[in-house]
């Protein structure tokens, strides 16, 4: 077995961490004899996305917002909504994820036309949301994450929470819910990163991949002492 | 009215901090803030008439400023300075305000003052310094300071608000040689070697002009290097001091320099090859506030290691190393610096209290997998609030899962037998606040003395 990850944009898609989810990938595939390979692709490279079986969008700053727009209406934006309706694995964390929505609207009103590929769309909020955060995923169990975000994202009838807010701002610090779910798209708000101290979450999506790509997967099961013993800490400190 | 206030405001900064250092508190910020809720205008008083050398940028502020320090004593100059590293305004205003006369006037005509880089904007104007030196401008702390491109606006501004300033800026970070208003004259520094040690996290490496990616003549730190822009020809500035080679040697570096178009071989007192950086930032404005050359440049030989920064600590009859290490490039610089000393057993000390930033997940943005690699080694602890962050972020970055002997220090008593009993000289890489606990707590007479008696 093989997995193809993309990590879309690692040029400008690389905040607080984000390339932590990569190596958590990797080295949970690699840990258990499984074969993967990590391709780039920045701005400015032509590329399908038919080719990988799991996609990594990143969080962004906003002055470099404007490039990105630009190179995906070169291509990119047609081929990434084709992967997200094709069923293809992607994880994408903050920006990528506000990304993936209809439009992110700016504090000024500006209105930023997204890829459109989920139904959800960002307007910018006053406050930063920011903090230790955790939320409950029916799929994945508990899941912490560092959150640091000024975009209040609300989702349509078709998309679902990722989990319930049980500390932390989540979407929108007001409907209770966090990051979202649709086809095989897992999305957050977390940074932290995400992946290192959610074991069983990055199980699930290197699973959610194998199986679109091979029918069945089961993964052998990992010992995760260090991961559940620095997930507690998080969950102390929460008082959860 | 206002020099009543002054006075009043002086006076109890004075006591404060007489009162917190005889019980044992430090008092480097609280004396200040207190003066400031007296006398919001204090700063603006206390700076008038004193030439002040405001020192900001992301790494190596503290660095700078104390070989500035050393400069300064060399050219027989007294100066005003918040030594301890407290940087924000209510730190800058118990280094002023304590060095007052009693009717409260400043005592000293300099100032040498270390700036945080998001609270500039707010204290420049304050100040109107003199020279203003930059450092660099990397990602740190983005869960306080929001993004990169944020902070960079506040210094931009801070400089706006003073037009007389003279700048001196690194030219060789985009972002930080870019920052002067148009057509106001510029004293930069750099580096000319290529030290081939750029980190895999860039956070300049487009032209935020023209959006095309920077090319290279050669690099050294993260996005620091000769970089040029193909798409609208900006490029890195000629430095008036520039840095041609840096080569270790016993206690410290040989800094092979042009200075203004002359050639000098300097002995450096701090070892590290970012520390070339700040003695070309420090040179760069002593020339520019017209120091002797010939004086500054033997200072050099002379500086000590501000606490924390790879600094020495003997305990008992052991050596211990104290290395700050508080956002992806300076850990970087920490994995180069212990890569080269693989006798050593690290243990890192992460805590996440508010002076460090809440978010930990800088972690990953530093290269510990190279480090892994090219310094072959096995073991290692980890200690502080987030040491199991800390723990996971080791685990992952060695491709075999038990591939790394792995310690957790849950309490400092460990610690403490640790660097007592191991056979391997420990060396202790740590972000802001852990860095601070540590060494106080490791130079606890009563500790020392444990370690010496075998205790």
């Amino acid at each position: 077995m093989e997995l193809k990850i993309c990590h879309v944009y690692p040029d400008v898609l690389n905040l607080y961490g984000d390339r932590g989810n990569i190596l958590c990938l990797r080295r949970r595939l690699e840990w258990r004899g499984i074969d993967c390979s990590v391709t780039e692709v920045p701005l400015g490279r032509p590329d399908s996305f038919a080719d990988y079986d799991l996609l990594f969008l990143g969080g962004g700053q906003d002055f470099e917002q404007k490039l990105l727009l630009e190179d995906l209406e070169r291509g990119k934006a047609a081929s990434l909504r084709s992967a997200v309706a094709d069923g293809k694995t992607f994880l994408a964390i903050c920006g990528g994820y506000q990304l993936l929505g209809h439009y992110y609207q700016m504090a000024d009103g500006t209105h930023c036309p997204y890829l459109g590929a989920l139904d959800l769309y960002t307007v910018a909020g006053e406050q930063r949301l920011i903090g230790n955060t955790a939320c409950r995923s029916g799929e994945a169990g508990m899941i912490v994450g560092f959150e640091n975000h000024a975009g209040r994202t609300w989702l349509g009838a078709g998309v679902r929470p990722l989990g319930a807010v049980l500390a932390g701002g989540g979407n929108n610090g007001s409907d209770g819910g966090e990051g979202a779910r649709y086809n095989n798209v897992f999305a957050s708000y977390y940074h932290g990163p995400l992946l290192p101290k959610n074991p069983a979450l990055c199980d699930l999506i290197l699973q959610t991949a194998l199986a679109a790509k091979y029918g069945v997967a089961e993964l052998e099961p990992l010992s995760d002492t260090a991961e559940e013993s620095a997930r507690r800490a998080v969950l102390e400190r929460l008082k959860l | 009215m206002n020099r009543m206030r002054v006075f009043l405001a002086c006076l109890v900064c004075r006591w404060a901090k007489r009162l917190l250092t005889l019980t044992g508190r430090g008092g480097t910020s609280l004396p200040g803030k207190l003066a400031l809720r007296i006398c919001p205008k204090l700063l603006e008083r206390l700076a008038l008439g004193v030439e002040v050398v405001a020192v900001t940028g992301t790494n190596g502020k503290t660095t700078t400023a104390e070989i500035l320090r050393h400069m300064a004593r060399a050219q027989g100059l007294a100066c005003i300075s918040n030594v301890s590293g407290a940087n924000l305004p209510g730190g800058i205003a118990t280094a002023f305000a304590a060095d007052t006369e009693f009717l409260g006037r400043s005592r000293k005509r300099l100032a040498i003052i270390e700036c945080d880089e998001a609270a500039f904007a707010r204290t420049a104007g304050a100040l109107r310094p003199r020279v203003i030196v930059v450092t660099n401008l990397f990602r740190d702390q983005l869960d306080r300071y929001g993004e990169l491109s944020a902070t960079r606006e506040k210094l931009r501004r801070g400089i706006a608000d003073v037009p007389g300033a003279a700048l001196c800026l690194n030219a060789d970070c985009s972002m930080t040689a870019t920052l002067a208003p148009p057509e106001t004259p510029v004293h930069f520094f750099g580096m000319d070697c290529d030290l081939a040690r750029a980190a895999t996290v860039y956070d300049a490496m487009r032209c935020p002009d023209c959006g095309t990616a920077y090319t290279y003549d050669s690099r050294t730190f993260a996005h620091l290097g000769r970089w040029r822009c193909p798409g609208c020809g900006k490029a890195r500035p000629v430095p008036e001091v520039t840095v041609l080679d840096v080569r270790p040697e016993p206690g410290g570096a040989a800094l092979e320099l042009d200075l203004r178009g002359e050639k000098r071989t300097l002995h450096s007192a701090l070892e590290s090859d970012h520390n070339a950086y700040n003695a070309a930032a420090a040179l760069t404005a002593a020339l520019t506030l017209g120091w002797d050359m010939d004086t500054v440049c033997g200072a050099l030989a002379g500086v000590s290691v501000p606490f924390g920064r790879t600094e020495t600590l003997r305990l008992g009859g052991r050596e211990v190393k104290l290395v700050l290490a508080k956002n992806p490039v300076g850990m970087d610089c920490a994995l180069r610096w212990l890569a080269a000393a693989p006798e050593s057993y690290p243990v890192f000390c992460i805590n996440d209290n508010a002076a460090d930033g809440t978010d930990v997940s800088w972690l990953w943005d530093a290269d510990f997998e190279g480090f892994l690699a090219a310094a072959g080694c096995t073991e290692a602890g980890v200690y502080g609030l987030r040491r199991g962050d800390m723990y996971l972020r080791l685990l992952y970055a060695c491709p075999c899962r038990d591939g790394l002997d792995l310690r957790e220090f849950t309490e400092l008593g460990q610690l403490r037998r640790l660097i007592a009993d191991s056979p391997r000289p420990v060396s202790l890489i740590a972000n802001y606040t852990a860095m601070c606990a540590l060494r106080r707590q490791l130079t606890h007479k009563a500790f020392r003395r444990e370690v010496r008696d075998g205790a």
